[in-house]
């Protein structure tokens, strides 16, 4: 019955006419609360005690790092689908995302590198955080190649989520790198079972941004599946009336 | 949030010495999400003519 | 399972080239290290062992380099897969054959390196002991990457799989620094023995499904 629902429902088609529909109020929506929870922390949020205002990078950064993972999780969930399944959506998601995914990953990297100099004296460190999240924008790299190599494109999906599914391992290693090694990287500012460590004048911005950042990706993620769901349908008839 | 961090917007622009490391963040990273929204969209264009033009 | 690993451990031993020539690239490499450094006795030894553990990684790299291709090419693959149904034991018995023939050799010269450059000798054993569970974890994953890119050249395979493989020179690291610290040993030991359990028994799946996707 799972599986029946599965494939009454992730047929590429109804995929695409369903986010058509929805797709300007997220991305609208996303927008705003980006804009609200980066123009609060830049321009509302008090200073910091010790790193003065370069701190203020933390309502970007924060949010690419938390996505960079999350969307590497979203794609392993997809992958299973696919490999289980065989539901080619979840395949045409997989490389959508890693787009997005790599994208992210590079943006929290170049934000954190940059805010390294301010608050550590450097702008890089072979802690375990950054090199994990390094070692994430590699296996990005990875899989995004790795499916280009091949022209025949059903195999390519295939073992694209055969490599994302062994990747997943990493997601755990990075989350408690902090935890597991001592490192220069601060700890995780919220926690699920603790709670925020920073005051609310700082915290309320940057769950917004989070959010904000969360559906500007989501609407980023739809654009780019729609056009990949097109380019590899275009020979269907739904993709002939559609356009 | 009613209390402005800043008192000018040159002050905000400064931010004390950390602006130079605070905007060319924010400024570069949002061309980049930008950029990726208009190049995705012009190529769902593109797509869009190509099959349009391919079916007569 | 004995039948194909004897008749894959004999096939390797023939191809000299392929076990021994990674082994003489260590060798080569750990003697190039210190002669293309500057440094006193006591510096060199301190960094070392990094020189080992990314020999290591290069190596273990370059021996799976075409693991599966002759097989793929020959159609030997297809013939397994046609009698056997699965790979599972095919590529357990290859895998396991690959690091008696070449894993063990490269713990052996790490560890005589390592007593070369200021390791105690009554530390050998567990130096021996970490770089063959390393050996077998790395052996595994670059088999893996080597699977996913069997006739589309190492590259590919090395940077889908890589980025794993880190995490695994990560803990040798650490393994490196419990010996030379005498505290903590036995933990990193255990967690070295698990995950080559662990790696051991399930890699050879998720390589039997990748090798299948090839062939189809």
């Amino acid at each position: 019955m799972f599986s029946s629902f599965i494939h009454r429902f992730s047929s590429p088609k109804s995929y695409v006419e369903i986010t058509r529909k929805f797709f300007p109020y997220i991305s609208l929506f996303g927008f705003l609360l980006l804009l609200i929870g980066w123009i609060w922390g830049l321009a509302f949020s008090p200073e910091d005690a010790v790193q003065g205002n370069s701190y203020r990078i933390i309502y970007l950064h924060v949010p690419a790092s938390i996505f960079a993972q999350l969307i590497y999780f979203f794609m392993s969930i997809c992958a299973l689908i696919h490999l289980v399944w065989r539901v080619k959506l979840a395949a045409y998601l997989i490389k959508s995302a890693a787009l997005v995914g790599a994208m992210i990953t590079f943006i929290a990297l170049f934000s954190g590198s940059i805010w390294g100099i301010p608050t550590w004296g450097t702008w890089w460190q072979w802690d375990a955080r950054i090199t994990s999240t390094l070692i994430l924008f590699i296996m990005y790299l990875g899989i995004i190649t790795l499916h280009g190599s091949f022209s025949n494109l059903e195999k390519a999906d295939r073992l694209m989520s055969i490599l994302v599914v062994v990747g997943v391992v990493n997601i755990p290693i990075i989350k408690k790198s902090v935890d597991w090694w001592s490192t220069l990287h601060q700890s995780a500012s919220i926690t699920i079972s603790e709670g925020a460590s920073i005051d609310s004048s700082m915290l309320y911005p940057l769950l917004i941004s989070i959010f904000g950042m969360g559906l500007t990706l989501i609407s980023l993620g739809i654009l780019s599946s729609k056009f990949y769901i097109l380019t590899r349908e275009k020979n269907k008839k739904w993709v002939q009336s559609y356009v | 949030m009613s209390n402005l961090a800043f008192s000018t917007f040159n002050d905000f622009l400064y931010m004390n010495g950390h602006g130079v490391y605070v905007w060319p963040v924010y400024i570069i990273s949002t061309f980049i999400i930008l950029l990726a929204f208009l190049t995705i969209y012009r190529n769902i264009q593109l797509l869009r003519k190509k099959i349009k033009d391919a079916r007569g | 399972m004995i039948k194909i690993f004897q008749s894959e451990f004999f096939k390797l031993r023939k191809k000299l080239r392929t076990w021994l020539g990674p082994l003489l690239i260590m060798v080569l490499v750990l003697i190039a290290f210190p002669l293309s450094i500057d440094i006193s006795q006591y510096d060199l030894n301190r960094f070392y062992f990094s020189i080992i553990v990314v020999a290591l990684l290069m190596i273990s790299f370059l021996s799976t380099e075409g693991i599966f291709l002759e097989d793929y090419e020959d159609g030997s693959l297809e013939q397994v897969y046609l009698v056997e149904q699965d790979f599972y034991k095919f590529v357990l018995a290859k895998v396991l054959t690959f690091v008696l023939l070449i894993g063990v050799p490269m713990a052996g010269i790490g560890s005589v390196f390592s007593i070369l450059n200021g390791i105690s000798i009554n530390e050998v054993p567990k130096i021996f002991f970490m770089m063959f569970l390393s050996n077998l974890l790395l052996f595994n994953l670059f088999a893996f990457g080597s699977s996913l890119s069997i006739n589309k050249g190492a590259i590919l395979g090395v940077l889908a799989t890589l980025p794993l493989a880190l995490p695994i020179i990560i803990l040798l690291g650490r393994g490196v620094r419990t010996i030379q610290y005498g505290i903590g040993f036995e933990g990193v030991m255990a967690l070295m023995v698990g995950s080559g359990l662990l790696v051991t028994s399930i890699m050879p799946l998720i390589i039997s499904a990748t090798l299948k996707t090839h062939l189809e």
